[in-house]
């Protein structure tokens, strides 16, 4: 006796089984690292909370750009590999031809087409999302100077003999 | 030209690679922890020491999820998903009581080459000698091995070592790298001097 769970549960493994593309795997990956890796970032109180907030935001986008790229270029694979198959009389062999080159197409994309977009995107759509931080702005005043009180000589000036005593008279020793 | 790409399209060992959930994370890993770094450097609205620590930073987490995928994913998730598909399709004839993950990915294997060249394969000793699809078969597998053009290929097997693999990515890439990149990065940022003990790191964009 086969349970409805049993059944959706076979029938998965047998289309993972049957074809398996690289597809899914990296789309696992953007979807879990697009939640997750955020998440723990703003979790993480050894960093400075400006910068974990670019930190997240940048690993959020890099999640989202990775998921959507995935998926485009996965659809230019379809149609790249049946022209190729139709035109070398490989049709039978499509779904191989297809796992191969969704493996080009998706380390490609890893490599020069995500970091690209995130490259261009981080800094605006950052300053479009995120709320900027609001800095008081300081007046433009010289600094308080602190008054210091000036000794009162009663009508004569400092008296000179204070200020040279260490430079003035006869010296002993003749050194 | 054309002919040429389709034959290295389908060349079959490359067509196996493709098909295999480890070796697509691993080319895709070694992709990512190559290419962000590049690319970070190459943000000019960051400062160039912001850029060296981020970057230094992604390569380390690349590595490091590279790591955990490849210890944690064969000795656990594929060996305990394996165990868990067989307890849920109990019975099953599409996936028999192998004895573990390993024994099936080395049938596979046999079932993929030339009839010729299965007789004598030192994989054939790993599997073992009694078991069958089910006990209305007359034949163990090992026999439909050796007797058979074409055996029977289990896609369900595959199907459970691939789905296995698929949560071990979330669970091992997405969860325990981003816990342990946590506590493992900063000294490792530290010890490259790259962080100073108790002061933190700021990013600097530049206006």
């Amino acid at each position: 006796m086969t349970t409805p769970f049993q059944k959706q549960f076979k029938n998965l493994c047998m289309n993972l089984g049957k074809n398996n593309k690289a597809l899914y795997g990296a789309l696992t990956i953007a979807v879990s690292k697009g939640i997750l890796r955020p998440t723990f970032t703003m979790m993480d109180k050894k960093q400075e909370k400006d910068s974990r907030k670019y930190t997240a935001f940048r690993e959020g986008l890099t999640g989202a750009v990775a998921f959507g790229s995935y998926l485009i270029t996965d659809a230019g694979v379809e149609k790249l590999a049946k022209h190729i198959a139709e035109k070398s009389n490989h049709l039978k062999e499509l779904p191989k031809m297809k796992s191969t080159l969704s493996l080009i197409t998706v380390s490609l994309t890893a490599l020069f087409v995500i970091p690209a977009i995130c490259n261009a995107a981080t800094k605006p759509l950052m300053n479009a999302l995120l709320p900027k931080k609001e800095t008081k702005r300081i007046p433009q005043q010289p600094l308080p100077r602190k008054e210091i009180a000036q000794p009162n000589f009663q009508g004569y000036s400092t008296p000179y003999h204070f200020k040279n005593f260490y430079n003035s008279g006869m010296k002993i020793g003749g050194v | 030209m054309i002919d040429k790409v389709a034959n290295v399209l389908l060349n079959p060992k490359f067509v196996n690679f493709a098909n295999n959930t480890t070796y697509t994370v691993t080319t895709e890993s070694l992709f990512k922890a190559t290419g962000r770094p590049v690319a970070i450097m190459m943000d000019n609205n960051v400062d160039e020491k912001t850029r060296k620590y981020a970057a230094t930073k992604e390569g380390l987490y690349q590595l490091l999820c590279l790591g955990i995928y490849l210890t944690m994913i064969p000795f656990i998730f594929q060996k305990y998903g394996f165990k868990l598909a067989q307890k849920i399709l109990k019975g099953d004839k599409d996936l028999p009581a192998f004895k573990n993950a390993a024994e099936y990915l080395n049938y596979a294997k046999l079932a993929k080459m030339e009839k010729k060249d299965r007789q004598g394969h030192k994989l054939l000793s790993k599997i073992s000698d009694t078991l069958k699809i089910s006990k209305e078969d007359k034949l163990t597998l090992k026999e439909h091995l050796l007797k058979d053009d074409k055996p029977p290929a289990f896609p369900a097997a595959k199907g459970a070592i691939e789905l296995s693999n698929l949560t071990g990515t979330v669970i091992g890439l997405a969860w325990i790298a981003s816990e342990l990149s946590n506590h493992i990065l900063h000294p490792l940022m530290r010890g490259l001097r790259f962080e100073e003990k108790k002061k933190s790191n700021t990013i600097n964009i530049k206006g």
